[in-house]
């Protein structure tokens, strides 16, 4: 037996001693969690450190600090999100119980993503523990030194039968997706996204799938177009660019585009100094295969800010393009790196037309002050979500549900979303063995007054108890009918 | 092209020109179904008379009406169901606009089933009209009656190229499963609904799948037997057992088993009389390779009641098994027939080992006036849905959502949950260029100081309810207004 097939095995065999059920149980591992969060602080951010060149505090912004706001929020709410959860009665039901439970899946499978190590492979493990499942953690071995850190200190903290942290590359992975789970949450590439699918069918695994895509960004040039580009700015070149709801690339006006350029241009000497290289708060791309990439995609484009590049720290600067092409490189495949293309278009309708000529991306950013504007490429695109001036931060916003569409994902989470998202929330419909007269109208011969009596029954069924504020009695031959 | 690739290149077409997107549109395509069961009624019922020997209004109770109650639900609630929804804000969306925005998918493929033709492939398709989107409808070809009313009378009353109607048998099923869906619902089997999965993934499809299982029943030696069997044997042989929710077989102590045989046998003639094959309740199997596959299974089991079966007719009586052991035919497999076996077992720790020694069912049934056992029995199991001293009814209750787990399934549907299982529901956060102070703690250089300010916004950060939010913009504006005196008013 491999050593995938034992883990899994064994975290099944601990799942079925039920003991993750109790929800004090939960609570209990999941604030040794957030104790793993707190205490081991430094680990994590000398991890990160080496795997992108994060600062210690950037760590704690991006990575932790959520993290343990999720825990939080699992730990006060557990009791309120797992418990049985009554639905409208109707007046066949009315003296029945009738709820919707919570109820673990079972052994979920969590394969992180290497861009916040810390925060897409332990967020959804929040859910998965506060469901009451067991989760295997698979890191990214491309960020190798958070994935050892991971490996060495969770057993540490939680119950290492039922959490277990199982690293490797491509071939572990493999093995694991051939093992059976309840769940699996895969967060990374559509390429891979599919593969995952494949596999989890053989199983008939459910899945949730957290990718990427190009999210666009436009700017309409009625806005204050600076703080607009310094939310960008931010936005765009947080962690190099390697983020799933980085803005992708910009949408606006040939008029306002130089002086687009202009605003990123102070903003990004605000924020990283007139030397990025050397600054602390300015990350690094995680190795030199995605370095070679995202420096291969600048090309046959206009570099207007930035461009500079030193393989051997897989460095590049925070870089601006003017006036691309739909055809250029850049606008191939996500960039997940520090280049900001800027597009010109004739306004919001053709930015609209772009967009939608184009895979539903994870996230649509529009800067307006136009509330119709805004409402516009609402109602007339797709996306995972939409956020309006500003970026980045509807991640945070735990009672959002943060997910793609189409090429984008599949599934959600978040708050009480990665709750349900790990639950099977199963109906429950107590009768009682009495009133058995009322069912004979369900019971062959089926006369046609049988039929009628049934028919008014059922109509009611779409009528709840309290919407509706009307009886009326008719008296036919065959008795009462009450509707 | 083939004729699948074009029947779904132009409902995309017509997804694309917006149509589909206006409640008014929906409601219009809903009122028109409506119309289809009140007007065709005499069809839909001589096309499954003909596919399950089903009586005319044996077809109303089980297949259309449930659809009549879905559609007159859908255009009640639709407004409702489509509306943005808000969520619950915090102090740093206080000032914004928080809300998810239900959205159609595109084009959906709906994949039904045999066996109540009209209810498995038209529920679904209520909610993909409600929710806005497009679907190509696939009727099975194993109901060859209904699949050709369906072809016939669909496009008379609903817009034809934005629900088109493929029929066909697998190779077009696979043809259609070659395209890109922005949804797929299958109604089915667990085998067929891998390969379905496996072929979603090549496009990143979600799907539902409502598929089936061994659902058991079991039956407390202190329950009210006669009434028990009387709902087991109605859940039983309601459309010959070929049921996804049927109770596929019972599990009870010795003690008690001549007695359900006997009240079983007793419901059965009350339901069917003496003679079910000329009773004009009683259906047939849907086709002569389930008859057999059905008849096998009766091999190494003892009836105890019925047996008789007819193959020139597809007729199986009502049938009862004895003492069966879980290695019997009959246990291998889902039945989805008239056959009821009966499982002996210890009491209450046995039957929920024996259930999770297995699959995970469609549904779980329990007989019993003990909230002691029930609570046991939904506590210690898992299953799609539990219906507690009854059979089938859970799926008249729109309210819950009807879905499998595991291998019975995953989504869900039934009223808003259909709408919301066909529907993307998208994040919204609207927020103002303006207070831009309020942001420079998350920007560079991230200092200790900043930190600390995040800190507190995120984790010392109640999710504010109405009061709350009023409370704290209270105190906002008695400080506000308390600078603007010292600051601005001669002293």
């Amino acid at each position: 037996m491999s050593r995938e097939q034992l883990v899994v095995q064994r975290a099944k065999k601990a799942f079925q001693t039920g003991k993750t059920k109790p929800l004090e149980y939960r609570i209990h591992q999941l604030k040794s969690l957030y104790r793993f969060v707190s205490e081991r602080r430094k680990d994590i951010a000398d991890a990160v450190k080496r795997d992108l060149n994060k600062s210690e505090h950037g760590t704690e912004l991006f990575e932790t600090l959520g993290l343990e706001g999720e825990i939080n929020l699992a730990i006060e709410r557990l009791a309120e999100w797992a418990a049985p959860r009554p639905v409208e009665k109707n007046l066949l039901t009315i003296a029945d119980n009738v709820y919707v439970q919570p109820e673990p899946l079972g052994v979920v499978l969590i394969i992180g993503a290497w861009n916040y190590p810390w925060a897409v492979t332990l967020q959804p493990l929040v859910g998965a523990i506060a469901a009451g499942n067991a989760a295997i953690i698979k890191p990214s071995e491309v960020s190798p030194n958070s994935a050892k850190v991971m490996e060495e200190l969770l057993p540490l903290y939680l119950d290492k039968d039922l959490y277990p942290v199982v690293t490797g590359g491509v071939s572990e992975t493999q093995e694991l997706l051939k093992q059976r789970f309840d769940h699996v949450f895969y967060t990374g590439s559509s390429a891979v996204g599919k593969l995952v699918m494949q596999a989890a069918a053989q199983h008939l695994t459910p899945v949730t799938l957290e990718l990427g895509g190009k999210s666009p960004c436009y700017i309409d040039k009625n806005c204050d177009l600076a703080v607009a580009c310094r939310r960008i700015t931010w936005g765009k070149f947080v962690n190099c660019g390697q983020t799933c709801i980085a803005p992708d690339y910009i949408l606006c006006e040939s008029s306002i585009q130089n002086q687009v350029v202009e605003e990123i241009r102070k903003s990004i000497k605000e924020f990283y100094t007139d030397n990025p290289k050397t600054f602390e708060d300015y990350g690094r791309i995680i190795n030199k295969r995605h370095f070679k990439r995202v420096m291969a995609l600048m090309e046959g484009s206009t570099v207007v800010i930035g461009g500079e590049s030193d393989e051997s720290e897989c460095y590049i600067a925070p870089t601006v393009l003017k006036d691309v092409t739909a055809e250029s490189r850049v606008m191939q495949e996500e960039i997940f790196g520090p280049v900001l293309p800027i597009i010109t278009v004739s306004g919001v309708d053709e930015a609209i037309q772009f967009i939608n000529e184009r895979e539903k991306p994870l996230v649509v950013y529009v800067f307006s002050p136009d509330n119709k504007l805004v409402r516009r490429v609402i109602a007339e695109t797709s996306s995972g979500a939409l956020l309006a001036n500003d970026c980045l931060v509807h991640f945070c916003v735990s009672a959002l549900p943060f997910g793609g569409v189409g090429n984008s994902g599949m599934g959600c989470y978040h708050g009480r979303h990665s709750f349900n998202q790990f639950s099977h929330l199963r109906s429950c419909l107590i009768k009682k063995l009495k009133l058995e007269s009322i069912n004979n109208m369900r019971y062959p011969p089926h006369t046609a007054i049988a039929r009628e009596l049934l028919k008014s029954a059922i109509r009611c069924h779409c009528c709840t108890s309290s919407s509706c504020n009307w009886v009326s009695v008719k008296i036919r031959p065959s008795g009462l009918i009450f509707c | 092209m083939s004729r699948e690739q074009i029947a779904v290149a132009r409902a995309r077409k017509a997804f694309q020109t917006g149509r589909s997107k206006p409640l008014e549109h929906r409601i219009r395509q809903l009122k028109n179904l409506q119309r289809l069961f009140v007007e065709r009624q005499t069809e839909i019922s001589d096309a499954i008379k003909k596919d399950l020997n089903k009586s005319e209004v044996g077809t109303q109770l089980y297949e259309t009406l449930g659809l009549e109650g879905e559609i007159t639900l859908a255009i009640k609630k639709l407004k409702e169901w489509a509306a943005p929804r808000p969520v619950e804000k915090n102090l740093l969306t206080i000032s914004d606009t928080v809300y998810i925005r239900p959205e159609p998918l595109g084009v959906v493929l709906i994949i039904g089933a045999w066996n109540y033709p009209w209810a498995v492939t038209i529920q679904p398709l209520i909610g993909a009209i409600a929710a806005g989107n497009a679907a190509v409808v696939k009727p099975s070809e194993v109901c060859a009656h209904t699949a050709k009313v369906m072809e016939e009378l669909l496009p008379l009353y609903i817009d034809k190229e934005l629900y088109p109607v493929v029929t066909g048998g697998v190779p077009e099923t696979q043809e259609l499963l070659r395209q890109r869906f922005d949804h797929i619902f299958y109604t089915g089997n667990s085998t067929v609904g891998k390969l379905i999965m496996e072929a979603a993934a090549k496009h990143l499809t979600p799907v539902t799948l409502e598929l089936g299982g061994k659902s058991p029943c079991y039956i407390d030696k202190n329950c009210d037997i006669s009434v028990a069997c009387r709902r087991v044997a109605w859940g039983k042989y309601t459309n010959c057992g070929q049921t996804c929710i049927a109770p596929d077989y019972i599990l009870c102590e010795p003690s008690i088993q001549e007695r359900v045989i006997a009240e079983v046998k007793k419901s059965i003639k009350d339901f069917y009389t003496e003679n079910p094959k000329s009773c004009p309740d009683y259906g047939r199997i849907i086709n002569q390779r389930h008859f057999r596959r059905i008849m096998a299974m009766t091999e190494d089991s003892t009836i105890a009641v019925g047996g008789d079966n007819d193959e020139s007719e597809c007729y199986i009586a009502p049938t009862v098994l004895r003492d069966v052991k879980p290695e019997a035919k009959v246990m291998q497999e889902e039945i989805f027939g008239p056959l009821l076996p009966i499982l002996p077992i210890g009491g209450l720790d046995e039957a929920i080992n024996f259930i999770n020694e297995r699959e995970k069912p469609l549904a779980l049934y329990v007989f019993t006036p003990s909230d002691k056992v029930i609570k046991r029995m939904i506590d210690e199991t898992s299953s799609g849905g539990v219906l507690a001293n009854d059979c089938l009814v859970h799926y008249s209750v729109s309210s819950l959502p009807f879905g499998g787990v595991g291998n019975s399934g995953m989504g869900c549907y039934h009223g808003k949950f259909s709408f919301n299982q066909l529907s993307h529901l998208r994040s919204c956060l609207i927020k103002k260029l303006k207070m831009e102070g309020v942001n420079s703690m998350r920007y560079p250089p991230h200092t200790p100081k900043k930190l600390g300010w995040a800190r507190f916004f995120i984790l010392k950060n109640p999710d504010l309810g109405w009061l709350g939010r009023m409370a704290l913009l209270t105190i906002f504006a008695v400080v506000a207004a308390v600078v603007i005196q010292l600051k601005y008013l001669p002293a």
